[in-house]
């Protein structure tokens, strides 16, 4: 049995289709993810599944339960991270603990040895501080604690990194790896690509409300076929050299005449840094192609290298948009 | 209910963390008490209603505490989780909302209560009042006039999205009670149009109760004070339970 199934659920604020109508299926004991940008529809789907919200439409099922109907029954056998939410300022967090426990009946793994819980967390020398004295990140990753303290049978974690530093990020990433290799089933969302990529084992990719593509990251970057990003810059040349459109340091658009190399897809620029990324499904022939151009017209290639395609590209391949605004 | 525990367990040592709600009970209120004392030593011997204005002296204070407590010190809290999405954490486990109410009421009941002993030792022996109290007169008098204000507390706790809100109904509330209640101001001294509206405050039923166990009487014969007062408990923490938002 699926651990949550969703039928054409949908939620609209207003005249906002927050969530349009989406049908998924979670597995028991996997990681999954919803990945998409802000506004995506991500929290309020969550939130539905959690009970926390009432959908408009659909049919909802999490571990077999409705999750209005039997929330109070449900609500013990889940643990919930919200994304904005908050604990009392002189609470410590050792108190916080004790008291989430206390609202259960079932007991985690750790019991009541909170160092075991704290200590993958990085929280482990702060069970006497007060709620308000931790950072953002210290704040964060007590939720996250506080979201496993009972030892669910499924968490739900609603951008569980925002304001972690890469390190942290790992190590939580590392610690929810472990939980799910006890047979916890964990639901999360994230904007977050490389999050989605190293974590999840499905992700369903979400923009205004729908799911555009499921799938494990690496099927999902497969059905791209087999691409890769050949990126590099380009310097500005001599000022003679204008027939590939004016080579600024940061230049409008890529120059012409990319689109029509060998085995080439598509070929953008990111308008941040200026970068150009050629899509090749075969890039050893476009890079050879690539440099003959370069050496014929004079140009400059800096920072030339090639990667393999992320969910990133998954994304804008499907939206024509970028995940990170 | 073992979530009932452990929230009042926390909610007990939030409350005496935060300085302003130990003060207003165990300093202000017998602050209060002494004024009052200052007062009616002033104006000895005016009689009122077959009160003695120094028979009142412990009642008033002590029914300001409870009304105020029960308004502010348990609504306040919970209108700040509340705007602070704790409460909204709290729905996503199995707590129920008539335990995040009820754990509130019993962190104010026992605070209270413990500041009415201290105004009661205050009354009996700084200003050697003869009352001859007649204590589990006084505690049902107290506990009855308690859980009335409380589940009035829970519906101001229960209804409002925002801190402001709910500081601003309190507010109302809680001032027109004790000048519509014969407390600030003697029962029998309201013009006959407000002592009509006072029948409809339930502070005023409290003082009377109060009133009568201070004096050492009974509290069974004033069967009109306690079936008010047992209808609103009631009646209050049923709607409150039934209408409380968590966000
Ligand atoms: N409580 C709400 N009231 C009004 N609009 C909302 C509410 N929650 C979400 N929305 C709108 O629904 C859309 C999806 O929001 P949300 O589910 O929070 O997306 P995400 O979590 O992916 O960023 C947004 O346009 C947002 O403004
Ligand atoms: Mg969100």
């Amino acid at each position: 049995m699926a651990a949550i199934s969703v039928k054409d659920l949908t939620k609209s604020y207003g005249g906002v289709r927050a969530v349009d109508g989406i049908c998924f299926e979670v597995r028991p004991g996997e990681i999954f993810g919803l990945l998409g940008p802000n506004g995506a529809g991500k929290t309020t789907t969550i939130e539905c599944l959690e009970g926390l919200r009432v959908p408009d439409g659909g049919a909802i099922r999490v571990l077999g339960r409705d999750p209005r109907r039997d929330r109070y029954e449900l609500h013990e056998r889940i643990g919930v991270q919200l994304q904005a939410t908050a604990l009392h300022d002189r609470i410590r967090v050792g108190e916080a603990l004790r008291l989430f426990a206390g609202l259960y009946r079932r007991r985690g793994p750790w019991g009541r040895r909170w160092a075991q819980l704290l200590e993958p967390l990085g929280l482990a020398d702060k069970l006497r501080q007060y709620y308000h004295s931790l950072s953002g990140g210290q704040k964060q990753r007590l939720h996250i604690a506080l979201a496993l303290v009972h030892g669910p049978e499924l968490v739900f974690l609603d951008e569980l990194t925002t304001g972690l530093d890469p390190q942290a990020r790992r190590a939580v990433w590392a610690f929810l790896e472990e939980i799910r290799d006890r047979g916890t089933t964990i639901f999360l969302t994230t904007h977050y690509m490389e999050e989605a990529e190293r974590l999840c084992d499905r992700v369903a990719v979400m923009d205004r409300g729908r799911i555009l593509a499921l799938g494990s990251p690496a099927e999902l970057i497969a059905r791209l076929g087999g691409e890769s990003r050949i990126v590099f810059r380009l310097l500005p040349t001599s000022p003679a050299d204008t027939d590939a459109g004016r080579l600024d340091a940061k230049p409008k658009a890529p120059p012409a005449g990319l689109e029509g190399m060998p085995h080439v897809r598509r070929v953008r620029l990111e308008e941040k840094d200026g970068r150009i990324v050629i899509y090749s499904t075969k890039s050893s022939a476009t890079l050879a192609a690539l440099i003959r151009e370069a050496e014929a017209r004079g140009w400059d290639l800096r920072d030339l290298h090639v990667q393999r395609a992320t969910l990133e590209d998954v994304f804008l391949a499907l939206t024509g948009r970028e995940l990170r605004e | 209910m073992r979530g009932f525990l452990y929230l009042t367990w926390v909610e007990m040592l939030l409350f005496l963390r935060e300085w302003q709600a130990v003060f207003f009970s165990f300093v202000f209120l017998p602050m209060l008490l002494f004024l009052f004392g200052a007062i009616f030593r002033t104006h000895p011997g005016v009689e009122l209603g077959g009160f003695q204005q120094g028979d009142l002296l412990l009642p008033i204070p002590l029914a300001i505490g409870i009304a105020s407590n029960a308004i502010y010190t348990l609504s306040g809290p919970l209108a700040v989780y509340r705007e602070r999405g704790i409460l909204r954490r709290f729905q996503a486990t199995p707590l129920r909302p008539y335990a995040v109410l009820l754990a509130q009421g019993v962190v104010v009941y026992a605070m209270t209560m413990l500041a009415a002993l201290l105004l009661i030792g205050i009354a009996k022996f700084s200003f050697g009042l003869s009352a001859a109290v007649n204590p589990w007169a006084m505690w049902g008098a107290f506990t009855l006039g308690s859980t009335a204000l409380l589940s009035l507390g829970f519906l101001l706790g229960s209804l409002f999205p925002t801190a402001r809100v709910t500081y601003a109904v309190n507010s109302t509330l809680f001032f027109g009670m004790i000048f519509l209640s014969g407390t600030a101001i003697p029962w029998e001294l309201l013009p006959p149009f407000m002592k009509g509206v006072a029948q409809f405050v339930p502070l005023t039923y409290v003082l009377d109760l109060l009133k009568h166990a201070w004096l050492g009487q009974g509290i069974w014969p004033l069967s009109q004070d306690l079936a008010v007062l047992s209808g609103i408990t009631v009646g209050g923490t049923a709607l409150a339970a039934a209408l409380f938002r968590w966000d």
